[in-house]
C-alpha cells in the first residue's frame, strides 16, 4: 500500500529515493547552492540547472520551543524547533524527546518518519543514538 | 523621494468580540468614520483599496469583499482592489494606495481592512491563521505562530541576554498602553506577576504576551492635499521574505525598513514613536534590532532604560500595540497608522507621545523561509 506523506513536497518517504527518507532539496549544478524543496532556479546565481537531492538525513538543534498548546494535530506538551540540515539549509520540525529533555544547540539529530493518528506518514527529528 | 500623499481621514470600528456585527458592517463603519474624518463625501473617492485576510475562510466571502463592504456606503464605480497579504494585508493596501496617489492617477482614496474572526470555533480560526504560512513546509507540523514567534524570541534573548522578567515588562508596557486607547481589545492593564501566572502557550511565550483574534477594522483616507495635522506619507516599503544564503544577509522587515528609511531621507534616530507588530508582546525586541531602533546587542540596554515606553526616547506600540489592541488581521496594518496619524496630530489623549513629529509603523504577515513572508514599513511626518 502507498505511504501518504503529510507533506510530500517537503520530505521523501521510504523508498522514494536513494538514500532516503529525507527531506526535498534542491542543488545548483552550476554553482553548488543547496535550498529546501525543488526549486526552477538557484537563489545565489539563478542557473537553471537545480537537482532534485534528498537532504536533511542528519541534522544539528537549533533554537526551540516547547508548546503546551495542542494544535494542527499534535497533542501538547512538545518540542518544536529549527534544524540545520547537515547540507546547509535549516528548517522547523518537531523533535521526538521528553518535554523536560534539555534542548542543547547543536545537538546531533536524524530524520524519521512518524506515523501519524490520521493514518498518513508524517516525519521528526530525533537524537542520534 | 515620494510625491505628496496625506493621510487626510481616520477611522475605525473598535476592536473585540463583536456577535452581532458582520465582517461588512464592521469595515463600513471604519470607512464611513474615516471619510467623516476627511471632510469628504463617498463620491470623492475615486479608488478604494480592502484588506482582508480569512474572509473566505471565515465568513465564506471570497474574490469582492471591498465591493461588498462599500457597495452600501455609495462608493460606486470607482477602482475597488482587494488585497490579501496575510497579517500584512493593511500595510499592503496601503502601500498600493500611496502608489495610487503618488503617480498621480488618484486625488483621493479609501482604505479599509477589515476581519471577523470570532466564528464560534476557535480551532478554525487556528486553522485559518496557520495557512498564512508556507503550508507545503510549515503545515502538520506543530508549528503554531505562537510556537514559531516562541523560537525567534528565544534566539533573541539568548543574543541580547534578555530574561523572562524582560518579557513580562514589554507584555506590561503595552497593556499599560492599551487601557487609552478606545479601539483597543483590552483595555485593562497587568502585573507582571499576572502576566508570570499565565499559562505557558509555547516556551517563553505566555498566554498574556499574545495577540489575540479579534474582529475589527480600521480606514483611512489618502489624499493629494492636507488635512487636519497634515500627515505625510514620506516613505512606503514593501518586502518578502529574502533568501538568506549567507551570514550576514539582511532579514525581511531590515529590508524594508531601510527601503523605507532611504526613501524617507530619514533614519531611526529621527524616530519619535513607532508601531510595530508584536503578535507576541516580546517579538518587540526582534524589530528594535531589524528596523535599527537599536545595534546588535544594545536591545538589553533599551529595555534597561525603558526607552520604549511612553516618556521614553523612542515610545514603541503606544496603542497597545496588537498585545493589547487586539489583531484582527486585514486591519492591523491600517490600525497602525490611524495611532500614528493620531499622534502626529495630537490627538490621541492620555497616550499622547509629546511633540511627536516622525512616526514608522511596521507590519510583518506570514512566514516563508527564515522571514515573515511580508514585511511592510511606513513612515509618516508631520508637516508643521
Amino acid at each position: 500500500m502507498t505511504q501518504q506523506l503529510t507533506n510530500p513536497a517537503l520530505f521523501y518517504g521510504e523508498g522514494e529515493v536513494d538514500g532516503g527518507p529525507g527531506l526535498k532539496g534542491a542543488r545548483c549544478s552550476a554553482c553548488a547552492t543547496v535550498v529546501l524543496q525543488s526549486a526552477p532556479v538557484c537563489p545565489r546565481c539563478f542557473g537553471r540547472s537545480m537537482q532534485p537531492v534528498c537532504i536533511g538525513r542528519r541534522a544539528t538543534l537549533g533554537l526551540s520551543s516547547r508548546v503546551y498548546h495542542s494544535a494542527d494535530g499534535f497533542a501538547a506538551p512538545y518540542v518544536i524547533a529549527e534544524v540545520q540540515t547537515e547540507e546547509g539549509p535549516r528548517s522547523f520540525a518537531p523533535i521526538l524527546v521528553p518535554v523536560d529533555a534539555p534542548l542543547p544547540h547543536g545537538l546531533p539529530l536524524r530524520f524519521v518518519l512518524v506515523p501519524r493518528p490520521d493514518g498518513r506518514v508524517g516525519f521528526a527529528y530525533a537524537p542520534e543514538a | 523621494m515620494l510625491p505628496p500623499v496625506y493621510i487626510r481621514g481616520v477611522g475605525f470600528h473598535p476592536f473585540g468580540r463583536w456577535p452581532d456585527r458582520s465582517l461588512r458592517s464592521l469595515a463600513q463603519t471604519a470607512a464611513l468614520a474615516a471619510l467623516d474624518d476627511a471632510g469628504l463625501a463617498p463620491s470623492q473617492i475615486q479608488a478604494a483599496f480592502c484588506a482582508n485576510a480569512y474572509g473566505g475562510l471565515l465568513n465564506q466571502q471570497e474574490s469582492i469583499r471591498g465591493q461588498t463592504w462599500l457597495r452600501g456606503i455609495g462608493v460606486s464605480g470607482v477602482a475597488v482592489v482587494n488585497v490579501e497579504n496575510a497579517c500584512a494585508s493593511g500595510s499592503s493596501a496601503t502601500h498600493a494606495a500611496v502608489l495610487g496617489i503618488a503617480s498621480g492617477q488618484y486625488e483621493h482614496v479609501l482604505v479599509v481592512g477589515a476581519e471577523k474572526m470570532f466564528v464560534n470555533d476557535t480551532a478554525r480560526t487556528l486553522a485559518a491563521l496557520a495557512n498564512s504560512a508556507d503550508t507545503e513546509v510549515m503545515s502538520n507540523i506543530g508549528l503554531q505562530f505562537a510556537a514559531l514567534d516562541a523560537v525567534r524570541v528565544r534566539e533573541v534573548m539568548e543574543e541580547e541576554g534578555l530574561d523572562d522578567a524582560a518579557l513580562e515588562w514589554v507584555t506590561v508596557k503595552n497593556h499599560d498602553n492599551g487601557v487609552h486607547n478606545p479601539m483597543a481589545q483590552y483595555r485593562k492593564a497587568v502585573t507582571a506577576d499576572e502576566v508570570r501566572a499565565s499559562r505557558m502557550i509555547a516556551d517563553p511565550i505566555r498566554l498574556l504576551m499574545c495577540s489575540a483574534i479579534s474582529d475589527g477594522a480600521a480606514a483611512i483616507v489618502l489624499s493629494r492635499q492636507p488635512g487636519r495635522g497634515a500627515v505625510r506619507v514620506r516613505a512606503s516599503a514593501l518586502a518578502c521574505s529574502p533568501w538568506r544564503l549567507d551570514v550576514g544577509d539582511m532579514p525581511g522587515p531590515t529590508v524594508a525598513a531601510r527601503r523605507a528609511y532611504a526613501q524617507a531621507g530619514l533614519g531611526p534616530q529621527d524616530l519619535d514613536l513607532a508601531e510595530v507588530h508584536d503578535a507576541m508582546a516580546p517579538a518587540e525586541f526582534i524589530y528594535y534590532r531589524e528596523l535599527d531602533f537599536c545595534a546588535k546587542g544594545k536591545v538589553a540596554q533599551m529595555v534597561a532604560e525603558r526607552a520604549t515606553a511612553l516618556g521614553g526616547r523612542l515610545p514603541v506600540n503606544p496603542s497597545g500595540g496588537l498585545n493589547s489592541r487586539g489583531h484582527p488581521v486585514g486591519a492591523t496594518g491600517v490600525a497602525q497608522l490611524v495611532e500614528l496619524t493620531l499622534q502626529l496630530r495630537g490627538e490621541a489623549g492620555a497616550r499622547q507621545v509629546p511633540d511627536a513629529r516622525i512616526a514608522l509603523a511596521h507590519n510583518s504577515g506570514g512566514w516563508i523561509g527564515e522571514d515573515p513572508a511580508v514585511s511592510a514599513v511606513h513612515i509618516l511626518e508631520a508637516e508643521r
